[in-house]
């Protein structure tokens, strides 16, 4: 009980200025008028994107076809961009009035179950087995409380990739990217001679240190057992070597000067904008990025790029080549939703919307789908968006410690980062906080 | 006349060098104001280059200026139609804005009630409360009451959440004007009301010019309450439209530049039309004549 979170008190208020008022409105907008069944649905993919985002562009697909097989079903669409998505929906879930189906990050799953705000779509997902079986391996896992799928994914790919300029390696005697971390450093020293930084970096966000280096990192020191063990509180710790030598391995980085100096002040977008710019040889991000390359980058940056992961580490535990990655976001179904006709309208329009059609066009047009789009037309792709999604398909998906962790941990760590790229901290002083916050976490009644 | 003889002698007579501090002064300035100028210049020409152009050098010059930004992002929003609603949401709530507050700012400035000293604390403690804490209350209550998702819904919060700043000038303006002109208008047989509007209101004419403006570039570009209390597409307000111009992982920067620039050009007409105006009523009852 104790765990239930602000949105709880939220909702308590809520729901007594809901009696307060007496309506009996919302009722009334609940019932069906006769038996056309209108379905509300909020998400964060918009028609604006369409052409540039590959979710935008096979989600609404699905959604257009499924309004022209289904013309008597009328669906309230509402679209919204990313950040605006978030804090409308955590308004209108604090006053318990989310449409009926809305899209839950994975790391707001955990709440929006304790809270009932979804319905568990088991039962559904087993009339349909041949959609459901069809999604990678991993995929449903961020959208699973105590065995009960609550979320279907739309888009998965890992968090962790590193574009880099080829032309740019080879001309300090690299053919391909630095496959051990001494000539990883090697490298960066090099690079330094000629002005040039290693990596760009923008954490401004906080959240991308996590998402795209330290997940990944810290599998391939410590093995996917050491996170299952912190996720369970059997006695792994953050004060572990491994992680430490994790963020170790970064903070060398930054302090060697391979990286460039304002890597806590500017975004994701700059630090693309320095690889274009040339002022950076690489940079790591998730799969996302490798459209962006194609769309925005200069010619000869777009032609000389290409993709790979950190190099494996020695000793490690991990596969040397995982990449962190998985299904970040998922659709939920309003709790208030009942089984029937309307229940069953929705699921289809899932399966349009996240399922094998959508899932090949979103492959065709340089995504990384949650559902496994089997053989599809890579003719159009770029080289370099086909090289991500065969890196990314290669790779090993660990789990995105953000998803995952608790969010207490996960903001530690997020802030702690910082100071130790800034050079402020050290790892074991960050490991060592986190450890406390971890441990406050498992004491909690 | 003696005083400003007085002033002139005591000038100092005109230099060759200028003052090493007031030039310092003046460089650092003059750097405050490039501060704010270089910004608005660099979204001024960024929104002419293409993506590709803007990825590969942020500070550079547009090679060949792409005026179709603008169409794509006029095409994109739907601005024609996200402006009128702004307009008419931001012209209705400014209207009542200022009537209430006229109405309020006169009364606290010239009646004593019981009370007064709480009603003014209460109007004072609407600036401190964050929009954000009340944005779920509000939203219950909208949709409880089916205020929400209506082409008038923004102009009720934008009324109430703006009233504080305004009441407390016009009050202020009030008190700055002697009483003995309503004394004669009572005099003369004029009613209290009839007071207000005939004989106060013409001269608060430009306290209330100020309000209006102020108000106006307050409404004009909420985003809050425009975000929570609208579903409906077609009733979205400019600073939502900006939105178009981002996805998950990247920024069309010279269209939502153009945007932008398309979103300020009201405000800033209305500003330079007007900023004169605005000056003098933010000054006007600070000094008590």
């Amino acid at each position: 009980m104790n765990k239930r979170s602000f949105m709880l008190g939220l909702m308590v208020v809520a729901s007594s200025v809901l009696s307060a008022c007496g309506s009996g409105e919302n009722e009334e907008s609940a019932a069906e008028s006769g038996n056309t069944i209108t379905i509300s649905l909020m998400h964060r993919y918009q028609e604006s994107n369409i052409g540039k985002s590959p979710e935008d562009t096979a989600v609404l697909d699905g959604l257009k076809r499924f309004r022209e097989d289904y013309p008597d079903i009328e669906i309230i669409e509402e679209q919204l961009q990313n950040e605006d998505y978030s804090i409308k929906a955590q308004a209108l879930a604090a006053a318990d009035d989310m449409p009926d189906v809305f899209i839950v990050p994975g790391s707001w799953m955990t709440n929006f179950v304790d809270n009932e705000i979804v319905l568990p779509l088991d039962k559904e997902l087993d009339k349909r087995p041949e959609w459901r079986d069809g999604y990678r391996a991993g995929t449903l896992d961020a959208g699973t409380r105590e065995g009960q799928i609550y979320g279907i994914p739309i888009a998965a790919g890992p968090t962790h990739l590193i574009y880099y300029n080829a032309d740019l390696f080879a001309s300090i005697g690299y053919d391909q990217f630095p496959a051990s971390w001494t000539d990883l450093m090697d490298a960066g020293d090099k690079l330094a001679e000629k002005g040039i930084n290693l990596f760009s970096y923008g954490d401004k966000s906080k959240g991308y240190a996590m998402s795209s280096w330290i997940s990944a990192l810290t599998d391939r020191i410590n093995g996917p057992e050491w996170t299952e063990s912190i996720l369970n509180g059997d006695g792994a710790k953050f004060t572990d070597e491994g992680f430490i030598q994790g963020i170790g391995i970064m903070s060398e980085l930054a302090k060697a000067g391979y990286l460039n100096k304002d890597l806590n002040s500017v975004d994701n977008d700059t630090m693309v904008n320095y690889y274009f710019e040339g002022r950076s040889a690489a940079f790591v991000s998730g799969i996302w990025s490798a459209m962006n390359i194609v769309n925005n980058a200069p010619d000869e940056i777009k032609a000389s790029t290409r993709v790979a992961v950190f190099p494996g580490v020695e000793n490690g535990l991990g596969n040397p080549l995982s990449s962190s990655g998985g299904a970040g976001v998922y659709y939920s179904v309003n709790s208030g939703v009942e089984a029937g006709e309307k229940l069953d309208a929705i699921m289809t329009m899932l399966e349009y919307m996240t399922g094998s059609d959508s899932a090949k066009l979103m492959a065709e047009v340089g995504g990384f789908p949650a559902y496994d789009p089997g053989d599809f037309d890579t003719g159009k792709l770029h080289p370099v968006a086909l090289a991500a999604y065969e890196a990314s398909a290669a790779a090993d998906a660990t789990k995105i410690f953000d998803l995952w962790f608790d969010a207490s941990i996960v903001e530690v760590l997020n802030t702690g980062i910082q100071g130790v790229m800034a050079g402020s901290r050290t790892p074991e002083q960050l490991a060592e906080e986190t450890q406390q916050a971890y441990e406050t976490f498992l004491n909690q009644p | 006349m003696e005083l400003q003889l007085e002033l002139q002698s005591q000038r100092s007579p005109r230099r060759f060098f200028p003052n090493p501090a007031k030039l310092a002064v003046n460089a650092l300035l003059l750097l405050f104001t490039a501060s704010c100028i270089i910004p608005l210049l660099w979204i001024g020409y960024s929104s002419l280059k293409t993506q590709a152009e803007f990825a590969n050098n942020i500070l550079s010059l547009p090679s060949a200026p792409q005026f179709s930004n603008y169409w794509e992002a006029i095409k994109l929003t739907n601005m024609l139609q996200l402006s009128w609603n702004s307009a008419r949401v931001t012209f209705l709530s400014v209207i009542g804005i200022t009537a209430i507050a006229y109405v309020t700012g006169y009364i606290t400035a010239r009646l004593d009630f019981k009370g007064k000293r709480a009603m003014i604390f209460y109007y004072l403690f609407g600036m401190l409360v964050p929009i954000h804490a009340l944005l779920v209350p509000i939203y219950l209550l909208f949709k409880n009451w089916g205020l929400a998702d209506q082409w008038y819904t923004l102009i009720i919060p934008y009324i109430a959440f703006n009233l504080s700043l305004p009441i407390m000038l016009v009050s202020s303006y009030v008190m700055g004007i002697p009483r003995e002109i309503e004394e004669a208008a009572a005099i003369d047989g004029l009613s209290f009301s009839g007071t207000m509007y005939r004989i106060i209101l013409p001269i608060a004419v430009p306290v209330l010019t100020t309000v209006a403006i102020l108000q106006f570039f307050s409404c004009w570009n909420e985003f809050s309450f425009a975000l929570v209390l609208l579903n409906d597409e077609s009733l979205r307000t400019v600073p939502l439209g900006m939105s178009y111009f981002k996805s998950q992982h990247s920024t069309n920067y010279p269209q939502l530049m153009a945007g932008m620039i398309l979103s300020m050009l009201p405000v800033t007409i209305i500003y330079f039309v007007f900023s004169s105006r605005i000056i003098a009523g933010v000054m006007s009852g600070a000094i008590k004549g």
